[in-house]
Formats: C-alpha cells, structure tokens, sequence
C-alpha cells in the first residue's frame, strides 16, 4: 500500500501546484483565491496524511480535497451573486429556447472547425481553460457546478436561487459564450502560427 | 421512438454520456436524423463532449504558463506549510 512519502513541501507545490493553481482558477475567475484555496488544500492534506490509504494516487488525492474546498467556495459565492432583474429574468424564460413541443427556437451557427479532430492537441485545452475562465461569473459558477463538478440540475438550482428553466438559460448561454471564445482563440492562434510558418 | 422534447429534455438534465448504452443509441440516431430538434441538440452534445475531454485532460496535461502558480505564490505556499503549526516537526 503507497501512502504519502515524507512531506516534502518543496515537491508537492513542484509537482502538483500548477495543476492544482490551473483548476481553482478556471473555475474561480481569481488568481488570489486561487492561490489562497490552493494552499487551504495542502494545509489541509497535511492534516489528514494519516487518513490517505494510497488508494488513489497523490495527485487524485490533493485534487479531492481541492474539488470539496471549492465546490463550498462556490456555493457560498453562488448565494451572493446577484441575479438578473425579475423584468430581465421573465423576458428570458418567455424567449424560452423550446415551444411545448420541445423544439427548439434558436439554431446554432456551424462551426468554423472540427473540435473533434484538436482533441489530441494540448493546446486546444489550454485555449478551452483561458475560454472557460472569461466566462461570465454567473455562467462560470453554473458550468462549474453543473457541467465540470456533476452537481445535479436540483443542486445547482437551489445554490443559485433559480427555477431549472433560467438554468437551462444560464447553461445555454454559458456554452454558446465557449464556443464563441473557441472558435475566435483557437482560429486566431492557428492564423498566427501559419503566418510564422510563412515568414520563415 | 423518442420525440424533440424528449431528447431536449434529457440533455438540458443530463450529460449525454452518462446515459446507458441503450439510451444513447436511440437519442444519437433521433439527434443525427431531425431535422427540426438536430442540430440544436448535436451542438449541447458536441460542448458536453468536449467538456468531457477537458476533464480527462485537466489533471494530466501540463499548464500554460499564464495558468501556472506564479512563483511568489508558489514560495509562500511552501513556506506557509513548513511553518504549519498543526505539522509536526517530524513530518518534515
């Protein structure tokens, strides 16, 4: 059985810090609570190294405990920000995506490549992390906890003091923001790199 | 067979690949056939999808360096745990 070897703060900052720093800021929009609930995790990993059985690796460990301390970070946040106007709320939910048929108002432009086809490119994933971090934090606080943690429709409806309909609003808006975003980085990095090529 | 709300309403509650095997099937092919509910809910899918892969590579992959811990941060961390009251000598 693998348990902690011999704390050494040096080398867990070392080999888990950007990991761990990169998923708090993505999901937190803030480089100082970033780095504030970054710390709280190996303060707190120190605490329970006895507890750790070496049944998940070191790295899946610290990033349980990091995932806890910021899905409690989030709720709280979720609590403070403001929801839109009652006015605004009741314009979205009648422009609702869906007729009773369930069939959709809006169609979704094409996109301008295949997301598919970069999965294996590491920095398609970098763009997909900037892109996920300039959302809005509304949005951000619903993907996170809806599409990035699993927090079910009911949980995150209750955090974010919202009926499932204005959810599925906040979420539809949150991914057609990504896509905007993805579509305008990936492109503009994929220009830049052709231009390099050309010029060499 | 499935009808444009049900498809819509799996996937405004659910990941699409969380869904059994047999479910899957029947709401890819609804999704890839309709012309009316099609490509709105390919689009849900297609961000799910590449939500799910970003997770796959989230604790894997090394950062880019404007997502790294910037190294003042990275030093006090350091120094914070050495100097953890709870943290026995020993231990370090």
């Amino acid at each position: 059985m693998t348990t902690v070897e011999g704390i050494d703060p040096e080398r867990w900052v070392q080999e888990h810090g950007d990991v761990m720093f990169r998923y708090a800021y993505v999901r937190l929009k803030s480089h100082a609570v970033a780095e504030d609930i970054v710390q709280e995790t190996f303060l707190a990993a120190m605490k329970a190294q006895e507890r750790y059985q070496g049944r998940s690796s070191e790295r899946s460990w610290l990033m349980g405990i990091l995932r806890h301390k910021l899905i409690d970070y989030l709720r709280k946040s979720a609590r403070e920000v403001k929801v839109e106007d009652v006015e605004e709320m009741e314009g979205l939910q009648d422009s609702l995506l869906f007729k009773g048929a369930g069939i959709p108002q809006w169609q979704p432009p094409k996109w301008h490549f295949n997301p598919r086809k970069v999965f294996e490119q590491k920095e398609f994933w970098d763009v997909f992390s900037s892109c996920l971090a300039n959302l809005d934090q509304r949005m951000n606080i619903a993907f996170t906890l809806k599409e990035l943690e699993g927090l079910s429709t009911e949980e995150v409806c209750k955090e974010l003091g919202v009926e499932p309909t204005y959810l599925w609003v906040i979420l539809y808006r949150a991914r057609n923001a990504l896509k905007k975003c993805l579509e305008k980085n990936w492109l503009k990095r994929n220009q830049g790199l052709r231009e390099q090529n050309a010029t060499v | 067979m499935l009808r444009c709300k049900q498809v819509s309403e799996a996937l405004a509650s659910v990941n699409y690949w969380e869904l059994p095997l047999r479910k899957r099937i029947g709401l890819r092919l609804h999704v890839f056939f309709c012309m009316v509910c099609g490509p709105f809910n390919r689009f849900i899918m297609q961000m799910q999808d590449t939500t799910r892969h970003y997770l796959s590579h989230e604790q894997s992959d090394t950062p880019s360096p404007d997502m790294c811990l910037p190294k003042e941060a990275r030093q006090r961390i350091v120094d914070r745990i050495k100097h953890n009251p709870d943290q026995t000598a020993s231990n370090l």
